[in-house]
């Protein structure tokens, strides 16, 4: 069946990449090809099974025994997991062809075959985590998951910031899987079986507080990996160090998983939720989106602006699935599903235009050398295609009809606006809140788009790297349109898209909003209620379209007499622009810092030598800093602490025989107290 | 008869090898004696005899489940032994191969010691055979922690002994006829006179405990295991740790039988989930990275005492952990002891990027500290899992949590250390750095086995083996 | 003050533009000299003392000609009607003085006694720019008199922008250049960059001394002497700097705006 045929190439890929290592370019073609091919076969599997409407797509299916009883690997498949392996394989489809291109960069420096081994191996375990059947299967691949993960951050391991960024994405892998686990060992524990099948709607046998302890352990566990503030630290910091595909890879898809636990344990497993379960995530997703964005506006790094915006639009996705929650409570199912679609929605969107922004990045990286947008510009002559394709993953995030961040993000509001009836309590204010901050964010994600597409396509180059920056390669292109395609579906067809989404919705909310969400024959979205709020971007690109005609005829009537002449932009008079009279990423964003200071603190450090007057300097420096609240006031403290407990700790081994003798002797004294 | 082989071959090459003339073929009575030895226990794993030899030894389904990890831990550790001692030629290994040697034969013999004086006399005899062992290397530094070694075991030793003599008068005082073999003693059950089994046990825990390597009589450990070689270090962390445990499960039968099962578990638990704390504590700020492996082994003993206390499941899974113990420790130590020789520093300050010097031992280490850490598919994160899973089917919900929160401690300090080591740029203490070690296969195979065995182990756990476990789990608890 | 007090005193001082054109323009002080009126009649066969006294050598007296002032050149310090003995050279009070060639500002001649004032634009340009004009200031090296007398256009007693003139920021949206100072060296180019940059069609006003002839700093080596050689000027402003009664006389003259009761041929 199609998806064993693709779980098959990615391990053919994988065995085929490292075999062939020392041959770069077979590697490559190899590696990166049956990974594609993987990519294809996913991609059909998950669309054909969403579309056909069946609940569950495969069975329990044992795919190892261990000689340990009742250690076995189970996959299972259902619409929750086919749209995500959906996700997987089309993203990763798109990255597969961008890396044919892309991997020839690393060509006689770095191992190739090595690369896309990996790659292909995290394919395959994303994969298994979506259609892990039981406790064992999923556990397993999602530590593999985190384990070539960071590998993969560590590939450049000669910088020390790569080194470093693998070894804090290691340990807060192991976090989460720390608190996963004991999650699902609660649950189990009761369930007394490790298989899923057993687990659903087990929150029942258990109490309240078992149920809310193990609602906070898998928050914290699933938010560790999927990046939500406040325990995000290592997204930063991890993303942008990575190769630009596996970047890609990690911020599309591996985050995603996190969404995916959340997701299939709140709404599967842990049974009803009471109130304060959906208000949390609600809060958490409006922080996340607030301050990812913010952090984002102040990056000049342009990966790690991406980055930041991963974790807005989780914070988003978190939104649309607290809401859920909370509607669920409430009882309002048909809200509940709303909310739902829109959540997954705008996974399935992020998945798609973030990896397209980073890919774009990629292409950036490669031909500039850097990632630092302050010594890009200009590349949009130099780069068309690449500059178009990020241009649209621009619009899309900033969530700019007619593309696919709008919708569902229009999705999104319209859940939460219609929340506040939902309920008489003081927690209703929560959702025109969240509505609010939304909004905020997607003006300050244009805003942090402008910035971004601006500093680095446009005006003019601020480095001889930029200046020499030539087009990208053909793959690397076809990846980048792929996905462009895609978003341009999913923003002009979502009434065809949310079809698929009908037996998700069945199954985890119980109702299937397809039909009630799509109007006049599926041109226009509704929001499914009787005040009926609708849009169709399909009209609008359809209106433009045909309206296009009309500047044109009044150009031709009027305008052809016009005389045009063609001169050098202004530029007051100056001997010719300089990239020195550009805008830099620093101040374009200063306002925001401003404004936001309370939250950045920033520092500002300004030296200056001079000859004989301060006004003829010879040397300026300019230094600004940010604090970075999360790591100074949280995670720091706490591992400050942790280190200096260690080593007074220390003294107590401090090699006086006599004190380990005493050890001995008060351990004696102790126990025997015990055991009287 | 063929029991008494596997003390009597190890010995009888430890007298030949005293007596062999040449320093440099001498090695080779190691990987001999240690592959019969290794043909021996795995013969008798197969195919056990239907009784023990002898009411005060014999080959018992506990040594059958817990001796033929020893050996083979020891066949790895014998064929890196050939090239390591021909790496230190210039010292005369005329005491080290011998006291190698005798320490297999007796560590046998203590896993088949099936009487209480016995058992201490085995037990002890193997603390005395490894003394030289950790004197090797002739440093001040390895003098220190050979002295401390011999003092605090020395300690355990007579806090055991006195142990010892409890449970036996605790017998006579309930009556019996001075059969101070285990299964005479268990036979007696509740007829023990209690107090004296409290204290017996309190006693024997904390001195066979200190052999172990428990929290916190574990204070020798750091020093002697970070003077040892390689090789002598993974035979204390893998071989003479398990034979502690095994005294420190025979006398808790005899303790569950008299009726004091509780108290026992409950003391097993609070001991091991301290030695996990005190583990994790310290390897949070550890510079040296044998010492590190040090403190990960106490933490590891902190691990079976807690599966031990479970008792069923979690024993059950705290023998397969013996396994994936001795393994895993094989392959790290003998890898640390490769990246030592080539460094010539131990500390994150002296040593980095031997990713680049030595590639492969560092690739070992790395996955050896995977393995350690639990990550799948090592074997190490089924038998710990078992045990948090057994931990929760009896309860101990809370302990479980705390049982993952230190490993997760431990994590971070083994990996902070392990990644300062392999990578970034390399540098090497020029002063200590061993200009003869190169990364020859002799070197870099041992450890490789012993880590695709820890592997395999996890993913194809062999039927006999997992039968053995269970045998022995029953013959330490038989319930009803 | 607060948005209330502020609308309170508007409300009490109404509108304090002045009437002019559509009523008789404001006093100006006695110090105001006005323009020139130059009699060459009158001259003395011999006499060259305004020759010598002009500090810009804005008055010459070639052998057998009539004596010429060029207003362009005049900087207004009136010594030549001190010293003048015939009083062929007078000032007349007269703010009148913009001018659309630059010959039209030498005088002496007869016929040319004073300056024949500026025509409006042609029709075409009139009817673009008439209703709106916006206009570019380029300050180039002047000691910014000129322009403070412009900015005082901008005021409320004067509102220049009652009649669609404006002052824009690029000379992309401009349709005008307005110059004063006598364009140093340093400020050649960008006087060039912006004439460029304007659209067509365009036109271009010298306002002052400087911009026309150089005004004070005439002849010297960092400045080009004016607009003049640079671009093509349409509007002479003479003046130093130009009282404010004359730039809007000017402007509106260009513009045809200043209604029949104050033509002059």
């Amino acid at each position: 069946m199609l998806l064993t045929f693709a779980l098959w190439a990615y391990v053919a890929g994988m065995a085929g990449a490292l075999v062939l290592q020392r041959a770069e370019r077979l590697a490559n073609v190899l590696g990166f090809g049956l990974a594609a091919l993987g990519g294809v076969c996913g991609v059909v599997f998950s669309v054909s099974s969403l579309a056909a409407g069946r609940a569950v797509t495969i069975a329990p299916v044992t795919l190892w025994s261990g000689p340990i009883p009742d250690v076995r690997l189970v996959v299972e498949a259902d619409a929750l997991s086919c749209f995500f392996v959906l996700i997987v394989s089309l993203v990763g489809l798109a990255i597969s062809v961008f890396s044919l291109g892309y991997a020839r960069t690393y060509y006689g420096r770095k191992n190739v075959g090595v690369l896309a081994a990996v790659f292909n191996a995290l394919l395959l375990v994303t994969t298994l985590v979506f259609i892990a059947g039981n406790l064992w299967m999923f556990l397993i691949a999602w530590e593999l998951m985190a384990l070539l993960a960071y590998g993969m951050v560590s590939f450049e391991h000669e910088d020390r910031e790569a080194r470093q960024a693998g070894v804090l994405y290691f340990i807060m892998s192991h976090l989460d899987a720390a608190c996963i686990l004991l999650g699902f060992l609660m649950l189990a524990q009761a369930a007394g079986d490790f298989s899923f099948a057993s687990l659903r709607g087990i929150g029942a046998k258990l109490s309240p507080q078992q149920r809310d302890a193990a609602f906070m352990l898998f928050v914290i566990g699933f938010g560790i990996k999927a990046g939500a503030v406040p325990l995000h630290i290592w997204l930063p910091v991890a993303h942008p160090v990575a190769p630009s595909n596996i970047s890609a890879l990690m911020s599309g898809v591996l985050i995603k998983t996190g969404i995916y636990g959340l997701v299939r344990v709140c709404f599967e497993f842990l049974g009803p939720p009471p109130m304060w379960w959906g208000a949390s995530l609600l809060a958490a997703g409006t922080v996340s989106a607030v301050l990812g964005v913010l952090y984002a506006l102040m990056e000049h790094d342009l990966k790690r602006l991406l980055a930041y915006h991963s974790i807005e639009n989780i914070g988003i996705i978190l939104m649309g699935i607290g809401a859920a929650l909370m509607f669920l409570h409430t009882g309002h199912a048909v809200l509940a599903s709303l909310a739902l679609i829109a959540g997954l929605y705008h996974t399935i969107n992020h998945a798609v235009f973030k990896a397209l922004l980073f890919l774009g990045a990629g292409a950036v990286l490669h031909a500039t050398h850097t990632r630092n947008m302050e010594e890009m510009g200009g590349l949009a002559k130099r780069m068309r295609w690449t500059s178009l394709f990020f241009l649209v993953g621009a619009v899309a995030i900033s969530a700019l009809p007619p593309l696919n961040g709008f919708v569902s993000e229009w999705l999104t509001y319209q859940s939460l606006l219609q929340g506040f009836g939902t309920t008489t309590s003081l927690v209703r204010l929560m959702f025109p809140l969240g509505g609010a901050m939304l909004a905020l964010t997607g003006a300050l994600a244009a805003a942090c788009f402008v910035k971004a597409f601006g500093i680095t396509f446009l005006a003019q180059p601020r480095s001889d790297h930029a200046r020499n920056a030539h087009e990208a390669s053909l793959p690397v292109l076809i990846g980048q349109g792929v996905l462009t395609a895609a978003c341009v579906f999913l923003g002009l067809f979502p009434t065809a898209f949310l079809k698929l989404l009908d037996p998700l919705t069945q199954q985890l909310t119980g109702h299937q909003l397809s039909q009630q969400l799509t109007l006049a024959n599926g041109l226009v979205l509704s929001d499914a209620t009787a005040q009926g709020g609708t849009v169709s971007t399909l009209g609008i690109t359809l209106m433009a379209v045909y309206l296009l005609p009309v500047p044109l005829a009044l150009w031709a009537m009027f305008g052809r007499k016009a005389r045009t002449r063609i001169a050098p932009t202004w530029d007051c008079g100056q001997r010719g622009l300089t990239p020195q009279m550009e805008y830099t990423a620093t101040g374009f964003s200063k306002p925001l810092r401003m404004i936001f200071k309370a939250l950045f603190r920033p520092r500002r450090e300004v030296q200056r030598e001079y000859d004989f007057s301060p006004y003829f300097a010879t040397t300026l420096r300019f230094e600004s800093h940010m604090e970075e609240v999360f790591q100074t006031r949280f995670y720091r403290p706490v591992n400050l602490w942790l280190l200096r407990l260690s080593r007074r700790l220390r003294a107590l081994q401090a090699g006086s025989l006599q004190a380990y003798l005493i050890y001995v002797f008060i351990t004696l004294v102790a126990l025997l107290l015990f055991a009287s | 008869m063929k029991e008494l082989l596997l003390i009597i071959v190890p010995l009888v090459a430890a007298a030949l090898a005293a007596l062999w003339p040449n320093n440099r073929t001498r090695p080779w009575f190691l990987p001999v004696a240690a592959l019969m030895h290794t043909l021996l226990s795995f013969g008798l794993l197969l195919y056990p005899p239907e009784a023990p030899f002898h009411a005060w030894f014999g080959y018992d389904p506990l040594a059958r489940a817990m001796l033929p990890a020893v050996s083979l831990l020891f066949l790895g550790c014998a064929a890196y032994g050939v090239p390591y001692l021909q790496l230190r030629s210039e010292r005369s290994n005329r005491v080290f191969v011998p006291a190698f040697l005798a320490a297999l034969g007796l560590m046998s013999a203590a896993h088949m010691a099936r009487h209480l004086g016995l058992l201490w006399i085995a037990t002890e005899a193997v603390t005395l055979s490894s003394v030289p062992l950790l004197h090797f290397n002739n440093t001040p530094r390895a003098f220190e922690a050979t002295w401390k070694y011999l003092l605090v075991g020395g300690t355990g030793i007579a806090l055991s002994l006195l142990g010892s003599f409890c449970l036996g008068y605790a017998s006579l005082h309930g009556g019996g006829t001075g059969d101070l073999t285990f299964a005479g003693l268990v036979a007696q059950g509740a007829s023990l006179s209690r107090p004296w089994v409290l204290i017996a046990w309190v006693l024997l825990l904390v001195g066979y405990g200190t052999k172990m390597g428990l929290a916190p009589m574990h204070t020798w450990k750091p020093d002697a295991y970070g003077e040892a070689s390689g090789i002598v270090g993974a035979m204390l962390a893998g071989g003479v740790t398990t034979v502690a445990f095994t005294a420190v499960l025979r006398v808790r039968a005899v303790v569950e039988a008299a009726g004091a099962g509780v108290v026992a578990n409950r003391t097993l638990l609070v001991i091991g989930l301290f030695s996990m704390l005190v583990a994790a504590l310290f390897l949070l700020s550890a510079r040296d990275f044998k010492r590190m492996l040090a403190y990960s082994s106490v933490e590891h003993m902190g691990i079976l005492s807690f599966g031990a206390a479970l008792g069923g499941a979690g024993l059950w899974a705290a023998f397969f952990h013996v396994w994936n113990n001795s393994m895993t420790k094989g392959a790290l130590f003998l890898s640390a002891g490769n990246i030592r020789r080539a460094a010539g520093g131990r500390t994150v300050d002296e040593v980095s990027g031997m990713s680049v010097i030595t590639p492969r031992s560092a690739a070992l280490f790395v996955m050896g500290l995977f393995a350690v850490t639990a990550c799948p598919p090592f074997g190490p994160f089924f038998s710990e899992l078992l045990i948090v899973k057994s931990a929760f089917g009896t309860g101990h919900g809370w302990a479980a949590a705390f049982f993952l929160g230190c490993l997760l401690l431990a994590f971070f300090g083994l990996t902070r250390v392990v990644f300062a080591i392999v990578y970034g740029r390399p540098r090497q203490a020029a002063r200590e750095m061993d200009p003869k070690f190169r990364e020859t296969l002799a070197v870099i195979v041992p450890p490789v086995l012993l880590l695709l065995l820890s592997l395999w182990l996890g993913l194809f756990t062999p039927e006999v083996l997992r039968q053995s476990w269970t045998a022995a789990v029953q013959q330490l608890s038989p319930t009803p | 003050m607060s948005v209330h007090d502020t609308l309170l005193n508007r409300l009490k001082r109404g509108c304090e533009t002045m009437a002019y054109p559509k009523g008789p323009a404001p006093a100006l002080p006695d110090r105001h000299g006005g323009a020139l009126k130059v009699e060459a009649a009158k001259c003395d066969a011999s006499c060259s003392a305004c020759v010598t006294v002009c500090p810009t050598e804005a008055i010459a007296r070639p052998a057998g000609k009539p004596v010429a002032l060029d207003l362009g050149r005049c900087i207004f310090c009136a010594e030549c009607v001190t010293v003048c003995p015939t009083k062929a050279i007078t000032q007349s009070n007269d703010h009148r003085m913009a001018v659309r060639q630059r010959e039209d500002l030498v005088l002496g001649d007869t016929g040319k006694e004073q300056v024949r004032l500026a025509q409006a634009l042609d029709e075409k340009l009139r009817r673009l720019f008439g209703r709106s004009l916006k206009l570019r200031q380029v300050s180039a090296a002047g000691c910014n008199a000129c322009e403070a007398d412009t900015n005082v256009l901008g005021t409320i007693g004067w509102d220049l922008g009652r009649f669609g003139i404006q002052f824009v920021a690029s000379p992309r949206h401009a349709d005008g250049l307005l110059i004063t100072g006598p364009v140093s060296k340093n400020m050649e180019l960008a006087l060039k960059k912006t004439y460029i940059a304007l659209p067509e069609p365009r036109i271009v006003i010298a306002l002052g001394a400087c911009a026309i002839a150089g005004g004070p700093f005439i002849g010297h080596p960092q400045h080009h002497n004016g607009a003049s050689g640079l671009v093509p000027v349409d509007l002479f402003i003479p003046g130093c700097p130009p009282h404010p009664l004359t730039i809007l006389d000017g402007l509106l003259r260009l513009l045809d705006r200043l209604g029949e009761s104050d033509a002059r041929r």
